[in-house]
């Protein structure tokens, strides 16, 4: 306890007490503007109406459509990151692999990956699977390329120190080459997740189904812009919940760097 | 534990770093190794730890029966509670620079070789805070290599190589990052634990007076293509204080083994004599 105590940082709080009072003048000042008339409010309603929006929201289906959107990108991204992350380590430590699988990275990788989602529904129809393949190729080639770079760039001398003391190609693994990329390993998957919500929301407002994607894209259609900016914050507001953990664990694991 | 490397070259490409290295080493004595830099002192470590394959050559390693071999001090603190029928890691390197894995803290460092010949952390571990607690380090157990002087890096990768246990350890230059000073202290420290643990150990270094204090043989190498140029036996008495090196004998020792390598490093210079 006492640790923590001395730990605590008091330049630090205040600076981010004051980040927080200004977003909450920033709102005032918006609300205040909305009000007075001197903004249009078609265009930015008051934020305390963009509350209530929520609120209404909230009551009816949103915690649904906030589990289908995440469950569209965390399915893409068990089937897209992990792979991609295994692959990469893989890439990155043999000279081979890399050699002949850099062709394909190359071609594929500049590809918006969204171009495909037509195709996906060719194939697989319009379910769930097309939306998850795309999310999964998506995402897929961020964590590969930074798992690899994060293995490649790990010093030869690390993988000696191993065989040195007799360790086998396993323990290079698992004492060199994971805990070395770890870092970019995150950093991978950081940009993996924001790439996969971007793609999550945007076949939502294409396909009509379930989704946060598809509750902003209904309030443009109806002309509720509340409800659009209410799609806004909560898009938000989970892309912040996903990259808090991400970020932690950055921080955490890159002290030695 | 003894080996023999047999006529060991080493070529990269065009440049032969290595022209026929032979030499013989035996029971738990200290050999140095001394010669120019770039004279591929690294190099032959590294090929006797199997680390580089030679490009022509035998290295050969030969038990001598333990009764032998094993002096009454080899049993000491690192060896009485040893399974002994897990095999001993036969060759470590102590690196040039520390190699301390960065993500790990000393206590994971210095266990990890131990790790891999037993199989079992806990015990790896329990050896290793042993150890380090006992060379003085207990307060760094769980620093990182970063939060560390470079002295103290370099004395957790010899902590490192002596609770690994190996039959023969090789050193590359453990003190040439260091200052006069810290080097000073280091090498009286490595001799001490060294007589502790007494094994077969190749030392490599520039330092002509760091060889003659810790070895009992040092051997001279040419600058590239590299061969042994001239073997001397370094007669005093262990336990050795710093002052030996102020006596008559290492004075000679030190003036004969210079002569020989301001030849190759003005050769290698282009300086004339």
């Amino acid at each position: 306890m006492r640790s923590e105590l001395i730990k605590f940082d008091f330049a630090d709080a205040r600076d981010r007490a004051t980040a927080a009072a200004i977003a909450i003048a920033l709102l005032v000042l918006w609300e205040v503007a909305a009000r007075g008339g001197w903004i249009d409010t078609l265009l930015f309603p008051r934020p305390s109406h963009i509350g209530d929006a929520l609120v209404s929201l909230a009551r009816h289906d949103l915690t649904d459509n906030i589990l289908i959107t995440l469950g569209r990108l965390l399915a893409g991204l068990a089937l897209g990151a992990i792979p991609g992350v295994v692959l990469g380590l893989i890439v990155g430590t043999s000279p081979r692999v890399h050699r002949i699988l850099d062709p394909f990275i190359a071609a594929i990788h500049p590809l918006p990956k969204i171009v495909l989602f037509p195709l996906f529904i060719v194939i697989f129809g319009i379910g769930e699977w097309a939306k998850v393949s795309s999310v999964a190729l998506t995402v897929f080639f961020p964590a590969l390329i930074n798992s690899a770079a994060g293995a490649r760039q790990i010093s030869p001398l690390y993988h000696e120190v191993i065989r040195n003391y007799g360790g086998n190609r396993a323990a290079r693994f698992r004492h060199v080459v994971i805990p070395g990329s770890l870092p970019m390993i995150l950093n991978g998957i950081r940009v993996a997740v924001n790439l996969g919500l971007l793609v999550t929301v945007a076949m939502e407002f294409t396909v009509v189904s379930p989704g946060i994607g598809s509750i902003i894209w209904l309030a443009l259609q109806t002309m509720r812009i509340e409800q659009l900016y209410a799609g806004i914050v909560i898009i938000s507001l989970i892309g912040i919940t996903l990259n808090g953990p991400i970020q932690w664990l950055l921080r955490r694991t890159a002290r030695w760097q | 534990m003894s080996f023999t490397l047999d006529r060991i070259t080493k070529e990269y490409g065009s440049t032969v770093a290595l022209a026929g290295v032979s030499f013989e080493a035996r029971g738990a004595e200290f050999i140095s190794i001394v010669g120019p830099s770039g004279c591929g002192k690294t190099t032959l470590l590294k090929i006797i730890a199997g680390l580089v394959e030679p490009t022509s050559g035998t290295v050969t390693f030969r038990v001598i029966p333990s009764a032998v071999e094993e002096s009454p001090s080899r049993r000491g603190s690192l060896d009485s509670a040893r399974d002994d029928t897990t095999p001993r890691l036969r060759t470590a390197l102590v690196f040039q620079d520390h190699g301390l894995l960065p993500w790990y803290d000393v206590l994971e460092n210095v266990a990890l070789g131990l790790r891999f010949q037993t199989g079992d952390r806990a015990f790896a571990l329990e050896r290793a805070r042993h150890f380090i607690e006992s060379v003085g380090l207990g307060k760094f157990l769980h620093s990182r290599p970063h939060e560390l002087s470079i002295g103290m890096r370099q004395r957790v990768g010899i902590a490192r190589a002596f609770v690994a246990d190996p039959e023969i350890l090789l050193l590359d230059e453990p003190f040439g990052s260091l200052d006069a000073q810290t080097r000073t202290v280091l090498q009286q420290e490595l001799l001490r634990i060294w007589r502790e643990n007494r094994k077969l150990a190749v030392h490599v270094t520039h330092d002509i007076d760091e060889a003659i204090l810790l070895s009992d043989r040092v051997l001279v190498m040419s600058g590239r293509p590299s061969r042994i140029r001239e073997e001397l036996a370094i007669p005093f008495a262990r336990p050795r204080e710093l002052s030996v090196l102020d006596t008559p004998e290492a004075r000679a020792i030190h003036h004969r083994i210079w002569s020989i390598l301001e030849e190759e490093v003005r050769e290698g210079l282009c300086v004339p004599s």
